[in-house]
């Protein structure tokens, strides 16, 4: 057997695994270690397991122990608890209160106050899940409360908990910059514009909606003086601080992005504490929570990081480049069939899966097109973001049923999104088209 | 016990956090402010953030947390979803061993030469090692024991509990 066929076979063996439920970092770390054993064991075309197991083992360790034993990655553990502590010290609420104040007299003002919201706490926190359940808890009850339709009020939290992934800090931009080699901060300054136009596609979504069909969002009677909305404005500094050492200080070179991320949870639980929402007793339990969820996106990195060495080795990206190349399908029509490749992946799975699987093979197939890395992230990252509002899986859409207590069924959810899913698609296709818009921040480092 | 082991050791990957994060704060504040660096602040960062990944990790398997598909597989029979279940945990168990055995060996050697950092304390290198091998040791105790919890309800045709 070639060791291509052994990376193929592999790359089968991980895929059916995955359909039949065996969890993402079992079965890219088991195939991906029977696999290396049996490409070293028959390397000299005679089989010698003795020294394919230390050579396996050797690798498995080097490739899991290099991802976790990192300084730039200490950042993901640190921006997950950010995302806690600034629920825990209502730095999520204010922000949600601001846009409300400012936006409430709009149609539908209340769903793209929540909008904005998530906007505000994706620029502190880098998980879009974690966007959705934690606005989710808040939003949500409140636009229910006024008899805002269900659909708008569940669909608009869920489709806006994906600016998470998009506008910096992001999760997804860290793990594509673990597995491309890319700059993380590059990557973050690459992700704001597009968040922002994500934000506003949202904010028209809900205002076309709702001066179509007015009844879907009655308006509040709810006044509010200049003075009052320069107060509420006032009252979200802390958020805008938050984004200011993240952004700022990346962008004016102050910190790097992992200084940032410890800066800033160290001001949000200090501001918690200040404010007694937050106490000593707290802040473990808090952590052991973020512990956990942290482990479990690792331990998918470091089984992938496994994987990829086997992908290496046997050579499988260098002979999907060929193929690509004899295939001679052009970069626009590589482009599309990425499109489609993580459109039609993220309904079924989660983005972490998706890009440990694919960005090994797919990386060196982009580089063959000369494609900018940083911009093929950002249409990445947008393309996984739209997965988490698609059915059947939308795990967006799942998890803000379940911060809402199922108040809403999950139908009804999916029905309400597939206007927010034309916006993406728009965003999308000019993310595409006008790279521009993706490297201008970068660019201007 | 076991509850009572991760407990700890989840307790004890929050402090790494804590730690960690209080070091990145005082090492940039040194530097802006004062002028100086923290020696050896990232080699110690790095040291901690075994722990801080790792020792959860055991927590997490007991509550099968472990990020999985769903979508097909809910489509499959109860009696056959039993037997995959077991499938998963002897998959797991492959990986994890190896990691195990790896982070063995690497403990092993670096103990025995005396393996350390450059930077101002020649910090030593076992120490993350250890941690490596302590946590996929009871990530391997856990699984063991999702195995024969999935193997009994495989064989009796009774569900499996959510969380050991």
């Amino acid at each position: 057997m070639d060791v291509a066929t052994i990376g193929f076979l592999a790359c089968a063996a991980v895929i059916i695994l995955l359909a039949i439920r065996v969890p993402i970092a079992f079965a890219i770390g088991g195939v991906a270690v029977v696999a290396l054993f049996f490409f070293f064991a028959m390397r000299t075309g005679t089989f010698v397991p003795d020294r394919a197991l230390l050579r396996t083992t050797s690798v498995a360790f080097s490739s899991s122990f290099d991802l976790i034993h990192s300084y730039n990655l200490s950042m993901i553990p640190l921006f997950i608890a950010l995302g806690q502590v600034a629920y825990k010290a209502g730095i999520t609420t204010e922000i949600y209160e601001a846009a409300r104040i400012w936006l409430v007299k709009l149609p539908g003002g209340v769903a793209i106050a929540s909008i904005a919201g998530c906007g505000g706490f994706s620029a502190i926190s880098g998980s879009s899940i974690a966007c959705a359940s934690t606005m989710g808890k808040i939003c949500t009850p409140e636009m229910l409360r006024l008899n805002y339709d269900d659909r708008l009020a569940t669909a608009s939290v869920a489709a806006g908990g994906t600016l998470g992934s998009l506008i910096p800090p992001s999760i997804l931009f860290i793990i594509y910059a673990i597995f491309t080699e890319t700059s993380i901060g590059q990557l973050f300054l690459a992700g704001f514009l597009p968040g922002l136009i994500s934000l506003l596609g949202y904010a028209l979504v809900v205002y076309i909606w709702v001066r179509r069909s007015p009844s879907l969002a009655p308006l509040s009677g709810e006044t509010y003086s200049r003075q009052e909305k320069f107060r509420a404005l006032l009252g979200a500094w802390p958020a805008f601080l938050l984004f200011l050492i993240v952004v700022g200080g990346i962008y004016g070179g102050v910190f790097t992005a992992t200084e940032a991320a410890a800066l800033s949870l160290m001001f949000a639980t200090v501001l918690g504490f200040a404010r007694g929402r937050i106490k000593i007793g707290d802040v473990l339990p808090m952590i052991r929570e973020v512990g956990v969820t942290t482990g479990g996106i690792f331990f998918i990195a470091a089984c992938a990081k496994i994987f990829v060495s086997l992908i290496a080795l046997t050579g499988l990206s260098t002979n999907l480049v060929t193929m690509l190349g004899e295939a001679n399908i052009g970069p626009w029509g590589f482009m599309l069939m990425v499109c489609v490749i993580y459109l039609v992946l993220g309904m079924f799975l989660d983005p972490v899966g998706i890009m440990v699987l694919t960005l090994p093979l797919m990386i060196p197939m982009v580089e063959s097109f000369g494609f900018d890395l940083i911009w093929f992230g950002v249409i990445i990252v947008k393309l996984l973001e739209i997965g988490l509002i698609t059915p059947p899986v939308g795990l967006n859409v799942f998890v803000l049923a379940a911060a809402i207590d199922g108040q809403v069924p999950i139908g009804k959810i999916f029905s309400g999104i597939w206007r927010f899913l034309v916006s993406d698609l728009i965003v999308l296709i000019l993310l595409v088209l006008i790279p521009g818009i993706s490297l201008l921040l970068p660019m201007s480092m | 016990m076991f509850k009572r082991i991760e407990f700890t050791l989840d307790t004890l990957g929050a402090i790494a956090v804590v730690l960690l994060c209080t070091l990145i704060v005082v090492s940039v504040f040194c530097r802006e402010v004062l002028g100086f660096g923290v020696p050896d602040s990232i080699i110690m960062v790095r040291e901690l953030m075994v722990p801080a990944i790792l020792f959860p990790l055991s927590s997490a398997t007991s509550r099968r947390a472990h990020v999985s598909i769903e979508v097909i597989a809910n489509h499959f029979p109860a009696a056959l979803n039993r037997w995959i279940a077991v499938l998963a945990a002897l998959i797991g168990l492959i990986i994890v061993v190896t990691l195990l055995n790896s982070g063995w060996a690497q403990f092993t050697k670096n103990w025995a030469n005396g393996a350390h950092y450059g930077g101002d304390f020649n910090l030593p290198k076992w120490p993350s090692r250890a941690v490596f091998v302590i946590a996929f040791f009871f990530v391997t105790l856990r699984l063991l024991q999702t195995l024969w919890v999935d193997l009994v309800a495989a064989f009796t045709g009774q569900p499996a509990p959510a969380t050991l």
